[in-house]
């Protein structure tokens, strides 16, 4: 069956509610009947099935976050929903201070199994409702952050999420979704899959080569793994034959996948859609460094969004958000050293 | 005769001034109680006595600078030194200077003082009511919450000293005052049931059964504390014992509580968990969402705000303009009580109906206890901020002496057994120091190990 990463991520959230008892969702806007379903229409429809564990909340996000926190803690596994990444920051002390520290605080005694899902991408909404956080939450000890770039990935994600004991965060990019109907956004590309029949997981901290080659290594997640896959379209055209790594978890990072990788092409390309500035590139540019500097043929490059917030103008917009004619002109460059 | 010496209290100099002496000369003091105002390099505290006795000889002036080891005083029995020397003229000078500082506040902090003596006169529980909760609870059961109360104190004044001897590591916020509040409150709930508390816990975690052990280990940062050394003073708890890791983030714990009460709902279990906090975390956001969720929800939650008056050093007159921390329970629809803080059977009581309530599936309570801090904020805290009436209001309000008095007078316990179990509760602290101070420390590789369950630290 092929399904949208929305259609995906529902049909994993309800086998997850039907397989154990102690799942639960809980956020804004969620299960209201006539309603949408969470802002993206994940949960759109699970509230006929599962009408008492669907929580649907006040516009609260130290709420959403602290309760799910004080559930999990009890043995409880929340699946909690932000509609907007950005509304994260309303509940940072929940999650960066509460739910990632509460373990370890405990001195290894407690278990917060949280799933949190949190939309990013920069998406014609401006600075406060389109920006990428992921470089927040990696520096964040005690979560897991994945982040899902395709349907496939984002059932088995989410399964592993909801069966692990710790707290994972789920980025979701809301121009991978392909929601439907009202809540259908503009630019969007298609990251639907064949969805088996059987259950399965995706282990969290396994990443996966989406395209095999041999001049230089791109590492992108969410949507600039598929602006990276058009890159390396590009550049076959001219003779140049790019990998692309796929993390789908930031944090841990299988970044045995990814020195594997580099130490074969001798050049590594990160590309985030987030600033520049301390971002996931730093992060995985640095472990390469640190770890196969000998393999090197080419400086560690990162294509990243500048270190601004995101503008709203389509045109600044279209310059902010790395595209794929940009990322192949920066590795045309980096193999032509 | 002792000689008081200067303790060694700067980080980076020997230098100590001594501020203003807060006794006289002839004045009997205890072990524990202020001396003297000190200003050193990094702070301004009070200067406490390691002896009880006589102020026989004060050597040194206020506001004179002295180095560490001097001898500012001499302590023993009264009559031992015959002549006795006029009072500084210096100490009305500071007096007055600070009083300047303080005038705006003054004024208010006595208003409140007033308004709570009035309010308890209006709410107080009568002696025929307090007969009535001793025989619902028990002889035995009202012994023990004395004990918990007097555990509680000397646990805070034992370590107090153990601080200012540099012998315990990090920085802690006491509970001596409130003492009432946690046991009265702890005395209300089932086993199952699950607290959780904040930056000032000692107090919650003694009442709720942890054992002493276990909370003094892990103020010594120890492999045997509650919280493996991981936690310290700030995030005393044990879930397995009926009480969350303290969340020191002020408000932080109640949406959390909020969501234990939750998964109680969820699945159907008997169970009520309850949420300690001050007056100050009432301004933060958390209170506002946790409270509200809960209410709608109607979670089986107790929502216990401890109005010691002050947040740090701002009185809560400055913070809030409403009478009662618990009017804000009309925002969001939800049952609330007041309750004198200071009396332990009041406390129970009305925690008792808050919990019976929640249990019964009638939803949460804001539950507002009245009461006050007798120390300062933190470890080094002179609370120069309270007035002097207010403290000696609060004082004579000591929720371990009305208990006491009260067992005594109502025959419960004669003043013997009182020593005993005063007695009693020394050994148990004296065992949990040894134990504190003998047990092994962590590795410096344990900093690795607790984060996550399904996997290592990447490092």
């Amino acid at each position: 069956m092929r399904l949208s990463i929305a259609e995906a991520l529902r049909k994993a959230i309800h086998d997850e509610m039907a397989r154990d008892p102690n799942v639960f969702c809980i956020g804004e806007d969620i299960g209201i009947p006539g309603g949408f379903g969470g802002a993206f229409t994940v949960t759109l429809g699970l509230e006929k099935d599962f009408r008492d564990r669907m929580i649907d909340t006040p516009i609260s996000e130290i709420g959403i976050f602290g309760y799910a926190c004080g559930a999990a803690v009890m043995g409880m596994r929340p699946i909690a929903d932000v509609q907007y990444g950005d509304f994260l920051f309303c509940a940072m002390d929940q999650v960066a201070n509460e739910i990632a520290k509460l373990r370890y605080m405990s001195g290894g005694k407690l278990k917060v199994p949280i799933v949190m899902r949190a939309p990013v991408g920069v998406t014609g909404r401006g600075s406060q409702h389109a920006q990428n956080l992921e470089p927040y939450f990696i520096s964040c000890p005690g979560l897991k952050v994945v982040a899902p770039a395709t349907a496939y990935d984002a059932v088995g994600l989410l399964k592993a999420a909801v069966r692990d004991d710790d707290p994972v965060l789920m980025f979701e990019h809301k121009l991978l979704y392909g929601s439907k109907g009202p809540r259908q956004e503009t630019g969007s590309v298609d990251a639907s899959s064949e969805i088996p029949d059987e259950d399965y997981i995706v282990p969290i901290g396994k990443g996966i080569i989406r395209r095999e080659g041999k001049d230089a290594t791109i590492v992108a997640s969410l949507l600039m793994m598929h602006f990276s896959l058009q890159a390396a379209e590009i550049l076959a055209k001219e003779g140049i034959d790019c990998e692309v790594i796929d993390p789908r978890t930031l944090w841990p990072l299988d970044i045995d996948l990814i020195l594997g990788s580099v130490k074969k092409t001798g050049r590594a390309v990160i590309v985030e859609e987030s600033p520049k500035q301390g971002g996931l590139g730093a992060e995985i540019g640095m472990q390469i460094a640190e770890n196969i500097p000998d393999y090197l043929l080419a400086p560690i490059t990162r294509v990243a969004a500048p270190n601004t917030p995101a503008p709203f103008s389509p045109v600044m917009e279209k310059f902010y958000i790395p595209q794929p004619e940009r990322i192949a002109s920066v590795i045309k460059k980096l193999v032509n050293l | 005769m002792i000689e008081i010496k200067m303790p060694q209290l700067g980080q980076t100099t020997d230098e100590v001034r001594i501020v203003r002496w807060l006794v006289k000369e002839g004045q009997e003091v205890k072990r524990g109680e202020p001396l003297c105002e000190v200003e050193t390099d990094k702070v301004t505290m009070e200067l406490e006595s390691f002896e009880s006795g006589t102020i026989l000889k004060i050597n040194v002036e206020s506001d004179t600078v002295v180095n560490s080891g001097a001898v500012i005083a001499l302590i023993g029995k009264a009559g031992e030194i015959k002549e006795s020397k006029k009072v500084e003229k210096k100490d009305e000078v500071v007096h007055g200077k600070i009083e300047i500082t303080e005038t705006a506040l003054t004024e208010s902090m006595q208003e409140t003082g007033r308004e709570i003596q009035d309010k308890f006169e209006n709410t107080e529980i009568n002696a025929a009511e307090r007969k009535k909760i001793l025989a619902e609870i028990g002889k035995d059961k009202a012994i023990g919450m004395l004990q918990r109360m007097i555990e509680i104190r000397e646990f805070e004044e034992r370590i107090r000293l153990l601080f200012l001897e540099g012998k315990m590591p990090g920085t802690m916020h006491q509970y001596i005052g409130q003492e009432a509040c946690a046991v009265g409150v702890c005395q209300a709930l089932e086993k199952d049931d699950v607290i959780a508390s904040t930056h000032r816990p000692h107090g919650h975690a003694i009442a709720r059964g942890i054992p002493m052990d276990a909370i003094m280990a892990e103020l010594y940062g120890k492999t045997t504390g509650c919280c493996r050394g991981k936690g310290g003073s700030m995030h005393i708890g044990d879930l397995s014992k009926g009480m969350l890791p303290a969340i020191a983030i002020v408000g932080g714990n109640i949406p959390i509580v909020g969501g234990m009460a939750l998964a109680f709902k969820l699945r159907k279990e008997p169970r009520v968990s309850i949420s300690f906090f001050g007056d100050g975390a009432s301004n933060e956001g958390a209170f506002h969402e946790g409270l509200n969720m809960a209410q709608i929800y109607k979670v089986p939650a107790v929502f216990v705000c401890e109005n010691n008056l002050y947040g740090a050093s701002t009185s809560i007159k400055l913070t809030a303009k409403v009478e009662n921390i618990a009017d804000r329970a009309c925002a969001y629809g939800m049952r609330s009580d007041i309750g004198d803080g200071m009396d332990v059977l009041d406390v129970y009581k009305r925690a008792k109906n808050a919990v019976d309530f929640a249990r019964k599936g009638n939803g949460p309570t804001l539950l507002e206890l009245k009461t006050f801090r007798l120390c300062g904020h933190s470890r080094r805290d002179p609370s120069n901020y309270m007035t002097k009436e207010e403290r000696q209001y609060w004082k004579s309000r000591d929720p371990i002496i009305l208990f006491e008095s009260l067992l005594l007078d109502e025959g419960i316990m004669d003043d013997k057994e009182v020593l005993n179990l005063r007695k009693k509760v020394d050994g148990i602290i004296d065992r949990a120091v040894e134990f504190g101070q003998t047990s092994p420390d962590p590795k410096p590789e344990d900093t690795y190990k607790g984060l996550y369950v399904s996997m290592e630290v990447p490092r």
